[in-house]
């Protein structure tokens, strides 16, 4: 099972596929920081969503990566699919932990910029902890299902401008309330010009 | 050849949406035993040689004494992107929990057991049809299963290639494996199975046991400059031509006739009864 984590993770990262989902989550990461989110702790329950969605985007990225006899040979391999499948969602986690820190690091910048505290909130960090490893989850059960049901992997050109749109909703709907239109607006921006880059590099 | 069952399955049933593909399905294999499975177009080979394989959950049954060591040959196998042809099977050699050493001589084996030295370096997206399907093909025999599943292995494998597969088949059936096949051109007439099932509407029921000697000679189309071997016993016509040499030899020493004109430098153009 190491061996197949070793293996997932050197492929993704060959692949390059984790670059324009990187990038978009950092444009999210610093424009949710930049906007000063009040009250302090706030900045957690913003990053949030933002944190679900990416870490689902790696689990997403692990799992539909393969076609399916690719995936059948390989379950075969690793001797059965639940070995498999716990293997990736491993491989998910630990695809998800940069982004888990980067979450922390943003919403502990927000939160500190608009609070007397000091130290770190650990009730945050435990959270957005579960939100990492519950979006990885999601991303590799989802990821799954799409490669046994299509047949095919979803290619990252199509994959990364969904996953970029629904961050920008997810992220819009939670600014409306906080930041207003202007803030919207230029996520809808930010990642538009993010979704289209990532259509014509493929 | 031991009797003791090497895979046993009761009440197999795949359900897609509302519709079953097949239901109560049970099967009894020993090992050792080489199975065709064979059925029309839609029948629901594919998904049942799947569930015994391990690689789909059936919706209700169970299968028992599942090997731990299968090979699994799908129908479809598309180039794995960036990896060449060895990178692969040492990588999947890995995955089977072979040591480093053990994966590098495993992957040696059956490169050079299908002839896939040329295509080493390559990788895998550039390969052509047929030398993909060598390696979809050796990739299940990287650690010797005691149970190999192959959905229509002769698809697009050349006359060769055919021989060493059926030859590999046998010599994995010998050592105790379960063999599991279809093939949907019934190309391999050569192949002595101990057991045909036919999946037709939802049922598995075994069919009658097709000798041989059904057809009693065996047509080989060979090309090249190889040396002659007329002298070879099982032999009934022997015609050389300007494009090569037709052989028509008695069907139970077909194999062995083949093996002599590789060893005599031929190549098989085609393998087929004789008419």
């Amino acid at each position: 099972m190491t061996t197949m984590i070793r293996q997932e993770l050197t492929s993704l990262f060959r692949s390059g596929q984790w670059v324009w989902p990187l990038i978009s989550y950092l444009i999210m990461l610093v424009v949710l920081t930049a906007l000063a989110i009040r009250p302090a702790h706030a900045a957690y329950g913003f990053v949030a969503p933002v944190l679900l969605i990416g870490s689902a985007w790696a689990g997403w990225l692990i799992t539909s990566r393969t076609q399916t006899p690719l995936w059948q040979v390989t379950m075969i391999a690793v001797g059965g699919r639940e070995r498999t499948l716990v293997a990736r969602w491993v491989c998910a986690l630990l695809a998800a932990a940069p982004l888990f820190v980067l979450a922390v690091i943003a919403a502990e910048i927000g939160r500190q910029s608009n609070s007397d505290s000091a130290g770190l909130w650990w009730g945050g960090i435990g959270l957005h902890l579960l939100v990492a490893v519950l979006g990885a989850g999601i991303g590799t059960l989802l990821g799954v299902q799409l490669t046994e049901r299509e047949g095919n992997p979803v290619p990252a050109r199509e994959s990364t401008p969904l996953a970029a749109l629904v961050i920008v909703l997810v992220c819009g709907v939670g600014a409306i309330g906080h930041a207003g239109a202007i803030g919207v607006l230029a996520l809808v921006l930010i990642t538009s010009a993010v979704s289209i880059a990532a259509v014509t590099t493929g | 050849m031991g009797e003791a069952a090497a895979l046993w399955a009761s009440g197999l049933g795949v359900r897609h949406k509302r519709r079953w593909v097949f239901r109560d399905v049970a099967v009894n294999l020993p090992a050792g035993h080489i199975v065709r499975l064979s059925g029309t177009r839609g029948s629901g080979k594919s998904t049942l040689l799947r569930v015994l394989a391990g690689v789909t959950r059936p919706s209700s049954g169970i299968v028992r004494h599942r090997p731990p060591v299968v090979g699994y040959v799908p129908p479809r196998f598309p180039a794995p992107p960036g990896l060449s042809t060895e990178q692969y099977l040492r990588r999947l050699a890995r995955l089977r929990g072979l040591s480093a050493k053990e994966a590098y001589s495993g992957a040696e084996t059956v490169i050079d057991r299908f002839a896939l030295r040329a295509q080493v370096d390559l990788p895998l997206t550039e390969l052509a049809a047929e030398e993909l399907r060598r390696v979809a093909v050796a990739q299940a025999l990287l650690d010797p299963p005691s149970l190999l599943v192959v959905d229509d292995p002769w698809a697009d494998l050349k006359g060769q290639m055919q021989l060493v597969a059926t030859t590999e088949l046998k010599r994995l059936a010998d050592n105790g494996c379960v063999v599991l096949f279809t093939d949907r051109g019934w190309r391999l007439r050569s192949v002595e199975i101990d057991q045909h099932l036919s999946l037709s509407g939802g049922i598995l029921f075994p069919m009658p046991h097709e000798e041989p000697s059904e057809h009693t000679s065996m047509r080989l189309e060979l090309y090249g400059s190889g040396q002659p071997f007329d002298h070879t016993g099982g032999i009934i016509d022997y015609r050389p031509h300007p494009a090569g040499l037709t052989v028509i030899a008695e069907h139970d020493a077909a194999n062995d006739l083949l093996r002599v004109a590789l060893q005599n430098g031929w190549l098989i153009r085609r393998v087929e009864p004789n008419a």
